[in-house]
């Protein structure tokens, strides 16, 4: 474990017997209880699952036995990962009579062995299928930072929860920027592992040409941990920060920031002495790929289902899955080739730097009321359009880490990205940044931080 | 120059435009050959969905691929 993050912490008071990892939990479930009204970042809590771990974590200690890195350490899972005894639902009704999973996510089977305790399911977009977390089954998840805001998706629950300072951290899905947009607006530390580096095995699919999943924290440090264990990495010995070479992406990633996104990457330039600009080319082709490679695999995922029951989809799902399942093959074809042409061209621009800096979203969370952003110069739907940066990041499969900026007001995130199973130069940047003062996630009052009384 | 001047279709539903000088693909009829009952209720978005994905469609389709270019089914970054 890293010593500064909270999750750290925790494991090291129920190591050391200072604290119970039953007192741990169930103060956070009441926490969760009380406060997360508020929010709707959780779809279901675990309780006599989460007690019983926390019981077993507890007698380990009392025995002298190692109860894990993460001993008592809560965590929450986009309610699209199997967990036990519990049905996956994907943020949909379409799924409740599934049969509850007999084994957890492997992530989860790996966190859970390493002393963690999953103590709640979270909310996201129906099927991954939206980046604002509105679900007509669950609700809209909203931004703890100002509720009347969205709280960005699809993996909303799991940021808002963070930022919320429900939990410690939370696992999210990014197909399209999931992970990374959410982070972006509740201002949680966010990561894209490397495409196929983190085992799918137990997360219900959404895209299999562009899925990953990877964790959310209040930590840098707590996102490297968390990280290691669900990639079942050695802990990795960050390179000098010195020695990585960053270069801040132009052209399309720095067309319709606000001010505020633009001065934030300004600052974070400046301070890590990056100049170079890199332009990448034909973005927009490698957006409209990512958003056709998805409709098509998302669609015919859904097919027999939609044949079948599409009114019990929400309605927003239905119309674009049913739009996506119609493609035609040479258009999903012509996407897959142009993925391998636009590989080439990001290695190209990797040749000359190692971590290439861009902004997540456009500006700050929309209002719930009123849920649109401005892209050249016109109103579009947030819900399909807050991930025009991270969608073209999404084709390459590239590492992404996401940096919550040190803003005031409402919470900006950038995207650090790297080279395929670079992940160490993307946290030696981000330890910087944290260390440096620019960039940190500010959850409001943790209640998994209170010692016991 | 910027490929954000190249960004085009907008997202169904938001009034931002950019439909009316679109070809509408014929939903229904694409729709039977999958075998799949579109609702009334549902026809109007399904179809602002095509229209949307079309234009993604056509934004790539104007671009020139080599031959030797292959499909990037089996993927690695």
């Amino acid at each position: 474990m890293q010593p500064g993050g909270a999750a750290f912490a925790i494991a090291a008071d129920v190591r050391a017997g200072r604290r119970s990892a039953v007192s741990v939990v169930t103060g956070v479930i009441a926490d969760i209880e009380a406060r997360d009204t508020r929010f709707n970042s959780v779809t279901r809590i675990l309780g006599p699952a989460a007690v019983a771990q926390a019981e077993d974590v507890d007698r380990a200690v009392a025995a002298g036995r190692d109860p894990g890195p993460l001993a008592g350490v809560p965590f929450g899972v986009k309610d699209l990962f199997d967990v036990q005894g519990e049905v996956t639902t994907a943020g949909s009704i379409v799924l409740r009579d599934n049969l509850p999973a007999s084994r957890d996510a492997a992530v989860v089977a790996r966190l859970r062995a390493a002393g963690a305790v999953p103590v709640a399911t979270l909310n996201m977009d129906e099927f991954a299928y939206g980046f604002s977390t509105e679900n007509a089954h669950t609700g809209t998840t909203r931004n703890p930072h100002d509720p009347a805001c969205l709280a960005g998706g699809s993996s909303g629950g799991s940021a808002a929860s963070v930022a919320a300072g429900l939990l410690p951290f939370a696992l999210g899905s990014d197909t399209n920027g999931s992970i990374r947009v959410p982070s972006s607006l509740c201002g949680v530390w966010g990561l894209k592992p490397t495409y196929g580096q983190v085992p799918l095995q137990g997360v219900y699919p959404f895209v299999a040409s562009l899925d990953v999943v990877g964790p959310m924290a209040s930590t840098v440090e707590d996102l490297q941990a968390v990280y290691t264990i669900m990639a079942d990495r050695s802990p990795m010995a960050l390179p000098d920060v010195g020695s990585v070479r960053v270069a801040r992406l132009g052209g399309w990633f720095a067309s319709n920031i606000s001010p505020e996104m633009a001065a934030g990457i300004d600052a974070v330039m400046a301070h890590l002495g990056g100049d170079r600009v890199i332009e990448l080319p034909e973005v927009a082709r490698a957006r409209a790929s990512a958003f056709l490679i998805t409709a098509a695999e998302g669609g015919n995922l859904h097919l027999p289902r939609l044949r079948l029951r599409s009114m019990q989809y929400d309605p927003a799902t239905r119309s674009r899955l049913m739009a996506g399942a119609m493609l035609p093959a040479a258009t999903f074809v012509q996407a897959q080739r142009f993925r391998r042409w636009f590989r080439a061209r990001v290695h190209e621009a990797l040749a000359q730097a190692d971590v290439l800096v861009a902004p997540i979203t456009v500006g700050v969370a929309p209002r719930i009321d009123q849920p649109a952003i401005i892209v050249d110069g016109k109103s579009v739907s947030a819900r399909a359009n807050l991930g025009i940066f991270t969608q073209p990041i999404s084709l390459t499969g590239l590492p992404v880490l996401a940096v919550p900026l040190a803003v005031a007001g409402m919470p900006l995130g950038i995207q650090l990205v790297g080279a395929p199973g670079a992940e160490d130069r993307l946290f030696a940047v981000a330890a910087e940044l944290q260390r440096a003062g620019l960039a940190a996630c500010r959850p409001l009052g943790a209640g998994y931080a209170r010692k016991d009384s | 120059m910027s490929s954000a001047a190249r960004l085009s279709p907008s997202a169904p539903g938001t009034g931002a435009g950019g439909h009316d000088d679109r070809k509408v693909p014929p939903v229904s009829d694409m729709a039977r050959g999958i075998g799949l009952s579109v609702p009334a209720a549902s026809l109007p978005d399904v179809v602002a969905n095509a229209v949307l994905l079309q234009g993604y469609a056509d934004l790539l389709a104007g671009f020139a691929l080599p031959d030797t270019c292959e499909p990037a089914y089996e993927y690695t970054p």
